[in-house]
């Protein structure tokens, strides 16, 4: 039997959004698989329709070899015999009842003391020791997290769906509970399939990724390639790339490209693909270097002369937008700003290195 | 106050509002949940007996009952007898006369449920039969409290069906309603005036237990309220 499911949705909304997504994605070894995009590209669609809590218009589902939705050949399991555990993005905690209940609801096996077992188990598993008896409206947003977790997986489910789980939550207690539900899915050796629009997230948490946009599938692959190479411009721009410079290539050699960006030419690393000439350069900030003095010798293949045109100051880095025949954002440390004395207007040189420029072809 | 008729009418609204909860929470399930595009049709016809005038709701019950219709005949096989004039089929026509008193708030309770609540319970493995008692009743309590209200006052209050269908038999299809009327047709004001009296109380009361439950929870359940507007931890 294989381990993976295989996504092939087609939703269409009357009078709304048409949501197509195809991927597929291990589900062996506890894999995490990550939905990114920026919110209304389809995200939570696709995962309804995985929770069989949408009714596909074409495509079908199938996990683990076992078919969960095909709409040609009439085939929807109901989201009651699919064992999925689903994590809302607000947890959609039953108010009614407590911390305890809302983690046994689902838990019908076993005897009365099993099933006591197994809600001790779960409390202690989550860190929830003490709530047993309050109402979720009582709890913080971190512990309701972990009801909603705790409540997700009493069933033991095949595949954990989880709708922006950290989103609802302050900035510190996302930062904690990142780790904290890192380790969880680590430990329990069930595959998820988890939704987020944050990169770190995706980049701390994944195993896989699969970038969305407009209802549509852009790039999949591990977080790592998909942040040092996107396949798109609308990916790279998605994944944080400061710089996305529209040019093309005038030159191949060894590995290596010269590019036209503008009035300036600059050596990249040549990804050897349909050899293209109508590319996007893809640049971060962090990876470009200001000095004042040219450097005299160094491993870098881009030594760029032009000046500085604006300083933004944006939290522990400035951006630095500088003019070298084209428009470049670096990224610098706000005491490299001051002791290079970089002010609008002042000479300086950015050095980049040839493999810190990605291409994508146009 | 004649206590026979008191008790005549406190059967059939107590029947009446009982027989409405069993139909009324199907139907209003299905008309808050299913997607059919023709729903709209029965919301009207749920909501028919609003406008109609009792007259005409009275006259096509009897029709519809009456010996002609088969309808009426395969029941006068089932019963033995036939429904118009008799308890029962007061019954029937209060029921179909008081439908929207409890399908209304009912389907408004039930669409104030959120929806990923009811997701979230079928996703856990819990059918959707098990899911509308331990997931939807519990947290749409207030309407089908309201539903189950306001059909049996407005059953304790019909008139014009009441006469229609039922006659007028004492200790078997005379109402309170109807009696306050033979009271005033023989000028005994006093008698008239005493029952009406009682049946303006009862109808501001069960207003205010109806607007004190849908407005406030503290009202009757201070639990409930304390609950619902403590503040989050942290």
């Amino acid at each position: 039997m294989p381990d993976n499911l295989i996504v092939d949705v087609d939703k269409a909304y009357p009078r709304g959004p048409r949501i197509r997504a195809k991927f597929s994605m291990p589900t062996d070894g506890g894999h995490v698989g990550i939905l990114f995009g920026l919110s209304g590209s389809g995200k939570t669609t696709v995962l309804r329709c995985v929770a069989g809590l949408e009714h596909l218009t074409a495509g079908r589902i199938v996990f683990n070899g076992e078919m969960w939705a095909d709409v040609d050949q009439g085939v929807m399991v109901p989201p009651q015999r699919r064992g999925v555990g689903y994590v809302f993005q607000e947890y959609a905690l039953f108010p009614h009842l407590t911390v305890e209940q809302n983690i046994g609801y689902a838990i019908r096996e076993g005897s009365k003391t099993q099933r006591r077992e197994r809600i001790e188990e779960l409390i202690q598993l989550m860190q929830l020791s003490g709530t047993e008896g309050r109402r979720p409206s009582t709890l913080s947003g971190g512990q309701q997290q972990r009801v909603a977790l705790a409540r997700a997986l009493a069933r033991k489910p095949h595949l954990l769906l989880l709708d922006e789980p950290l989103s609802a939550l302050d900035l510190p207690t996302r930062i904690r509970l990142r780790t904290e539900l890192r380790t969880l899915l680590r430990t329990i050796d069930i595959p998820a399939l988890m939704i987020t629009h944050d990169w770190s997230e995706a980049l701390y948490l994944g195993d896989s990724v699969v970038v969305m946009a407009d209802g549509g599938v852009l790039q999949t692959g591990s977080p790592f390639e998909v942040f040092a190479k996107p396949t798109r411009p609308e990916v790279a721009s998605l994944v944080g790339v400061d710089n996305l410079i529209p040019g093309h290539v005038v030159r191949r050699e060894t590995g290596l490209a010269d590019v036209r960006l503008n009035t300036q030419t600059v050596v990249a690393y040549d990804p050897e693909s349909d050899g293209f000439e109508s590319c996007y350069a893809c640049i971060r900030g962090e990876n470009v270097a200001l000095e004042r003095t040219p450097a005299t010798s160094s491993s870098a293949r881009n030594h760029l002369l032009g000046h500085v045109i604006e300083i933004q100051p944006s939290g522990q880095l400035d951006r630095v937008v500088v003019d070298v025949g084209f428009r470049l954002v670096a990224l610098v440390t706000p005491l490299s700003v001051r002791e290079l004395g970089l002010k609008e207007g002042e000479p300086v040189t950015a050095t980049i290195k040839a493999t810190a420029i990605h291409l994508i072809p146009r | 106050m004649n206590w026979t008729t008191v008790d005549t009418t406190l059967r059939l609204a107590g029947i009446t509002s009982m027989i409405l909860l069993l139909i009324g929470t199907p139907v209003a399930y299905w008309l808050t949940f299913s997607k059919r595009r023709w729903k709209f049709l029965v919301e009207s016809v749920v909501a028919l007996p609003l406008v109609l005038p009792p007259t005409v709701l009275g006259f096509y019950v009897i029709v519809a009952l009456g010996p002609q219709s088969l309808l009426g005949e395969w029941i006068e096989r089932i019963f033995g007898h036939r429904l118009p004039f008799t308890f029962e089929g007061l019954v029937v026509a209060s029921v179909l006369y008081s439908f929207p008193f409890a399908v209304q708030p009912l389907t408004a309770a039930f669409g104030n449920v959120d929806r990923k609540l009811i997701e979230a319970s079928w996703t856990l493995g819990v059918s959707k039969m098990a899911t509308f008692f331990r997931i939807i009743i519990p947290q749409a309590w207030a309407g089908v409290l309201t539903g189950a209200v306001l059909s049996f006052a407005h059953t304790v209050g019909e008139f014009g069906v009441v006469l229609m269908v039922g006659g007028n038999i004492e200790g078997v299809t005379r109402t309170i309603s109807i009696e306050i009327y033979d009271e005033v047709q023989s000028f005994n004001f006093d008698t008239a005036g005493q029952t009406a009296l009682v049946l303006l109380i009862f109808s501001f009361a069960v207003l205010s237990v109806i607007y004190a439950v849908n407005r406030n929870v503290w009202a009757i359940r201070p639990d409930l309220y304390r609950e619902k507007h403590t503040p989050h931890a942290g």
